[in-house]
């Protein structure tokens, strides 16, 4: 009689025990080791506590780790929460450093006029679909993805997708469109995007973590969404590159500014920011969006996500630690970001975090 | 144990106090159009509630209706019908199954219940039941009043996009959630009318369906209690249904569309909120959740309790 209710709690905790993690395994199976150690420096001893982007979480749990690893007494958090949850606690000082995949905005910034954006790694959001019978990848431009998310381009053989796709045999059917239903980093990025090649969107939707979607079901989290374009046939949704090697759907190529089609491998998320960076698109403080860019390899739906601190600590020991951590992921750090789909930081934007990271102070002191 | 009830009520007047205080910059900017409004754009600052209230009653409605006869009926067959070697474990079972957590229950409808909605059940659904529906709203849709509201909700009742996930899922999923809670309570109901009563009706020469049925009648209030209680984590389930209802703002009664509620907005829009308008619009939203959980526990005791009828 006791037997039923201890197994009846054993398998609720099994499943309990499962249901935690929303972040997506590694993408190599043998990387369990960082193939880049951190350097160690001499009487580091602090506590961190991060939180925010969702997005960059994989990654930072790699850095904090291999980070740990070499400065024993160094302890670093870091929760999720949502950019907009990093971007509200830096300001609060409720965290020692956020994760966000927006800069924050002019409001945002006068209320917490020392943090700075120290941009530590990019990533492409895919054109995700899935097309029973259909082998051939995709490709897209900006016309057909705004039309498909406008809900103007209703059907798979659209005029718009057969010209592009001519030797595709697609179906006369309704496209079903996923978007997400929480606020994202991946949505703002889309969205900016969109913004940018399509006025019927901006003026329609506009650009945003939450935006008011015209057509389309919402699913939870990247996962959410790969999941449901995995499960409904003839579905089309996008996706953090990071995502994509685990969920199992078909990706999309997507014509950029050059004119060429490009998939969203980190070369083509690099190329973009490097493009980005030419062009200007970046402000001294490196806040700027990297979506539609020049250059014939980049690919147009790609973002920096950024590290948020305050230049001016008040712990000097927080602080050093602080500083010593910002200096890895810049550098050492950097190597971990393609193996698990992410691109690196290019190195003239390196230099301009790195003298970033070296105007930081406590009470006045620099700390390195 | 006065101070015992007296922190209860000062817990239950912070969270009130919260709720409103941080929500009147929304509500001052919406006004009334916030509960009527429908549109729920952050980008354009209009922030329309009505679509996640619409949401939230018809899929907790929905569960309700699927899940009450279920319940009353294996609770009736607990407690009067079944030998009893069989009702202690089947008991035990039951209430088992309430301790499951409930993202258990969204992740096996939307893995398992999705495509066998989106294949066989809802065409099915839609080539033969749909069109008796779409003649029934076009005969209420000429009458006064209500009748076009009520002729076009009977009409598009058996519509929608057919993907798998929307109300219909969400009110099966939901009714699967709440069975337990109603047969657990009441079953209590019914093990506490007397047995006095039983074997009155049985000298009375009543068959076991006629006691069971008397026995039934005697325990309404308990059995009303039930689907209250099983109406009130309907209302309030967040993880399960936003997995599964497919977040999208529809205000109408569309089985096979996907919609959204007020419970499972909030979770999935308040990290990335940054702006302060947004943030307290959602947090309004919790505020009217509150208020209406409140309104329809107060209904339910009202109907229970009815304090209108002199007791002599």
């Amino acid at each position: 009689m006791k037997l039923v209710p201890l197994a009846s709690a054993l398998v609720v905790a099994l499943v309990l025990a499962g249901c935690g993690s929303t972040s997506p395994p590694p993408a190599s199976p043998t990387s369990s080791t960082p193939s880049s150690p951190a350097p160690t420096t001499a009487g580091l001893k602090a506590d961190l506590l991060g939180d925010g982007s969702t997005f960059v979480a994989p990654l930072m749990d790699k850095w904090r780790v291999a980070f740990s690893d070499a400065n024993k007494d160094v302890k670093i958090s870091y929760t999720g929460g949502g950019s907009g949850k990093g971007r509200g606690d830096i300001t609060k000082n409720l965290v020692d450093f956020a994760g966000s995949d927006a800069p924050m905005s002019a409001a945002e910034q006068a209320n917490a006029t020392d943090v700075l954006h120290i941009p530590v790694a990019a990533g492409g959001v895919v054109i995700a679909y899935n097309l029973p019978g259909v082998t051939q990848q995709l490709k897209f431009d900006s016309n057909a993805i705004a039309g498909i998310f406008l809900g103007t381009i209703t059907k798979w053989d659209d005029p718009a997708l057969k010209a592009l796709n001519p030797d595709v045999a697609l179906p006369s059917d309704d496209i079903a469109v996923v978007h997400r239903s929480d606020g994202s980093g991946t949505t703002a990025t889309f969205t900016d995007y969109l913004t940018k090649v399509s006025p019927d969107w901006a003026s329609k939707v506009g650009k945003g973590s939450t935006v008011n979607w015209p057509v389309g079901t919402g699913a939870n989290g990247n996962n959410g969404v790969g999941q449901q374009v995995q499960q409904i046939p003839l579905s089309i949704g996008y996706l953090g590159s990071e995502w994509t090697n685990v969920s199992k759907v078909q990706q999309g190529f997507v014509k950029n500014k050059a004119g060429q089609f490009v998939p969203a491998s980190t070369a083509a998320v690099s190329a973009a920011i490097d493009a980005a960076l030419a062009a200007n698109a970046f402000d001294q403080d490196l806040k700027g969006s990297a979506t539609n860019q020049d250059g014939a390899g980049s690919y147009p739906i790609a973002a920096v996500t950024w590290v948020l601190v305050h230049q001016h600590q008040t712990d000097a020991a927080k602080g050093k630690a602080l500083a010593a951590f910002l200096g890895y992921v810049l550098h050492e750090g950097q190597a971990l970001n393609e193996p698990l789909s992410y691109a690196k930081i290019p190195a003239s934007m390196v230099a301009k975090a790195e003298a970033f990271v070296g105007s930081m102070d406590a009470a006045g002191q620099p700390l390195r | 144990m006065a101070l015992v009830a007296l922190l209860v009520t000062l817990a239950f007047a912070a969270v009130l106090g919260v709720l409103f205080s941080r929500s009147t910059d929304a509500l001052a900017h919406a006004g009334w159009g916030f509960l009527t409004g429908s549109t729920w754009d952050p980008v354009a600052g209009a922030y329309g509630a009505w679509p996640f209230v619409f949401g939230t009653l018809f899929t907790s409605f929905l569960a309700l209706l699927l899940a009450l006869p279920i319940g009353i009926a294996v609770a009736l067959f607990l407690t009067e019908l079944s030998p009893r070697w069989l009702a202690t474990p089947l008991g035990v079972l039951i209430e088992l199954l309430a301790g499951v957590p409930s993202l258990v229950f969204g992740m096996w409808g939307v893995f398992y219940l999705a495509p066998l909605l989106r294949k066989p059940v809802e065409p099915w659904l839609a080539k033969h039941v749909a069109p008796i529906f779409h003649f029934l709203g076009g005969l209420l849709m000429p009458l006064p009043l209500l009748g076009p509201t009520l002729g076009v909700w009977l009409d598009v009742l058996f519509t929608g996009p057919k993907i798998g996930l929307g109300f219909l899922l969400a009110g099966v999923v939901l009714a699967i959630m709440i069975v337990p809670t109603i047969v657990a309570i009441s079953r209590d109901a019914l093990l506490a009318v007397p047995r006095l009563e039983r074997e009155a009706a049985h000298a009375l020469g009543a068959t076991r369906w006629e006691v069971a049925r008397n026995a039934l009648r005697s325990a309404k209030t308990g059995v009303f209690a039930a689907g209250t209680l099983g109406l009130g984590r309907a209302l309030g389930e967040t993880i399960a249904v936003t997995l599964v209802i497919g977040n999208v703002a529809v205000a109408l009664p569309k089985l096979f569309s996907p919609g959204q509620t007020l419970a499972s907005t909030i979770p999935a829009q308040l990290p990335e909120a940054s702006e302060p308008v947004f943030v307290s619009a959602l947090i309004a939203l919790g505020l009217v959740l509150f208020a209406l959980t409140l309104l329809v526990n107060l209904g339910a005791r009202l109907v229970i309790e009815r304090p209108w009828r002199k007791r002599a």
